[in-house]
């Protein structure tokens, strides 16, 4: 899976080329090589920032489908970072809470992306077909998965636990970054009592609304770059 | 009735601990845990000090009050008789630890976390205290999360010797409790996007806090990402100062910060419940 990320032009940020070593003297195949060998990464810091146009990218999902968030606009997209190992998304989907909140969501013509940012070497990778049975063994309503073991995806956003959530409204501005809801807990006992930020978050923007809680400090487990 | 010579009592002291009367060890979420009382005995209205003990599995580390990015503090909930009440658990001083990308407030190895029962009024005849603790622990690989019932069965009466042992290693955990000490004066200047601390000491005979690291008890307020270590202050006297990150989940005005001053050379980390005037 490739990811490129295409930064829109408006957004502040620097950009770093990672290039072949090149000669003062450039072949044209040792350029052409150079260019294809370009890897454009987002440094910036504050990339997500609520209230500022969300960092675009593209990337293919689980299933082969191109996937690309300036090619979203116009609906609404929520980014809920994964990892079926840790246990605070063990309570939110043993308890059906994230599944509830993905059909939910999904019927109001919310795009739903789950994304795994996973490396290779930290254990809680999932390849694709693995990432696609586990989440059909879960009964995800998610609209896509996405394994992001580069971490290029999970780094544009500053993608810091599972589950970090982030809603996208229908201009590509993010409306939401934070914790699924108030309840920093492993147990299922304590959803019926939190705050549902997802969820306020979700229907102010769907209702075009401003909202309320719009950054909040996301709980979990930390995403194993 | 019974009655007890001196060499028998003196063997009692020196059963493992009371676990006859303890439930014993569970050991789940890559910890043991158990609770330690300081007597078995318990006389009505009055407090019993007792602690729980948790022992980390190697390589992982559990939270302190503030879990810092990521993690989760320690919690308990206590089924206890009518009229009987348990303080919070108390929590000594952590140390910061980088996981990856996360930076947060945890424990290695063993650690004990004192609190008090007190006993109703009316108390008499034998009690059982139950609770359930739960927690999380975690290494690079992930995180594992802990539950126990802990339980302990009291009488009524004059003190036991039989927890003798346990009495010495709970006033010990009390002892390493951050605690208050007037002796300090404390202000917070928020700006530029760090929280500037100023410290002085009322007396030129106090500690150096040179070194010293400052720890935060409120969430959300200070950014985990860096130590805040302590310098030598300006002016005259004992003065120290440290600046500290703001949290990018702070508030606009912060007004208040209730945090700790951790030393090697301080008897017992110092308590600062600072409030903007």
């Amino acid at each position: 899976m490739t990811v490129m990320c295409n930064l829109p032009t408006e957004h502040k940020h620097n950009v770093i080329q990672q290039q072949t070593k090149s000669t003062p003297m450039m072949t044209a195949k040792n350029m052409f090589t150079a260019m294809v060998s370009a890897i454009s990464i987002s440094i910036s810091a504050n990339a997500a920032e609520v209230d500022k146009a969300a960092p675009d990218f593209s990337a293919k999902d689980a299933k082969g489908a191109d996937i690309s968030l300036s090619a979203l606009k116009g609906k609404v997209v929520v980014l809920e970072w994964v990892n079926h190992e840790c246990p605070f998304v063990v309570k939110h989907y043993g308890s059906k809470n994230m599944q509830k909140l993905q059909q939910t969501y999904t019927a109001k013509g919310v795009v739903w992306i789950t994304i795994n940012s996973g490396s290779k070497a930290s254990g809680s990778y999932t390849d694709d077909a693995t990432f696609i049975k586990i989440s059909e063994e879960k009964g995800s309503k998610a609209s896509h998965l996405i394994g992001d073991e580069s971490g290029a995806i999970g780094k544009a956003y500053d993608a810091k636990v599972t589950p970090h959530m982030f809603v996208i409204d229908a201009k590509g501005v993010l409306a939401y970054n934070g914790a699924i809801d108030s309840k920093k807990s492993t147990d299922a006992a304590d959803l019926a009592g939190a705050e549902n930020y997802i969820a306020k978050a979700l229907d102010a923007v769907l209702a075009d609304k401003p909202v309320e809680t719009a950054k909040t400090e996301p709980y979990g487990c930390g995403v194993k770059y | 009735m019974n009655s007890f010579t001196p060499s028998a009592l003196a063997g009692l002291a020196l059963l493992p601990l009371g676990y006859s009367q303890v439930a014993g060890s569970p050991h789940d979420g890559n910890a043991k845990v158990d609770l330690l009382i300081a007597d078995s005995h318990y006389q009505a209205g009055k407090p019993i000090r007792a602690a729980v003990r948790m022992s980390y599995d190697p390589g992982y580390h559990g939270y302190w009050i503030n879990p810092g990015e990521g993690g989760m503090k320690t919690e308990v909930k206590w089924n206890l008789p009518d009229g009987w009440s348990a303080s919070e658990l108390s929590f000594p001083a952590p140390q910061r630890e980088v996981t990856g990308n996360l930076s947060s407030y945890a424990y290695h190895g063993e650690v004990l976390l004192p609190f008090e029962l007190t006993a109703s009024a009316d108390a008499s005849g034998e009690v059982r205290i139950v609770g359930e603790l739960s927690w999380l622990a975690c290494n690079d690989k992930g995180c594992v999360p802990g539950d126990a019932v802990l339980s302990v069965t009291l009488h009524s009466g004059a003190s036991s010797t039989s927890t003798q042992q346990d009495h010495k290693l709970i006033d010990l955990a009390w002892s390493q409790i951050p605690e208050k000490d007037p002796l300090w004066e404390v202000n917070i200047d928020d700006r530029d996007g760090s929280l500037h601390f100023t410290i002085h000491a009322k007396s030129d005979n106090a500690t150096t806090l040179e070194g010293a690291e400052i720890f935060p008890i409120d969430e959300q307020i200070i950014d985990p990402s860096s130590a805040v270590l302590i310098e030598i202050g300006d002016g005259v006297g004992k003065n120290f100062k440290a600046s500290a990150k703001r949290s990018e989940y702070a508030p606009k005005e912060i007004t208040s910060l209730k945090f700790i001053v951790k030393s090697d050379k301080l008897k017992r980390p110092i308590l600062i419940e600072w409030k903007k005037k």
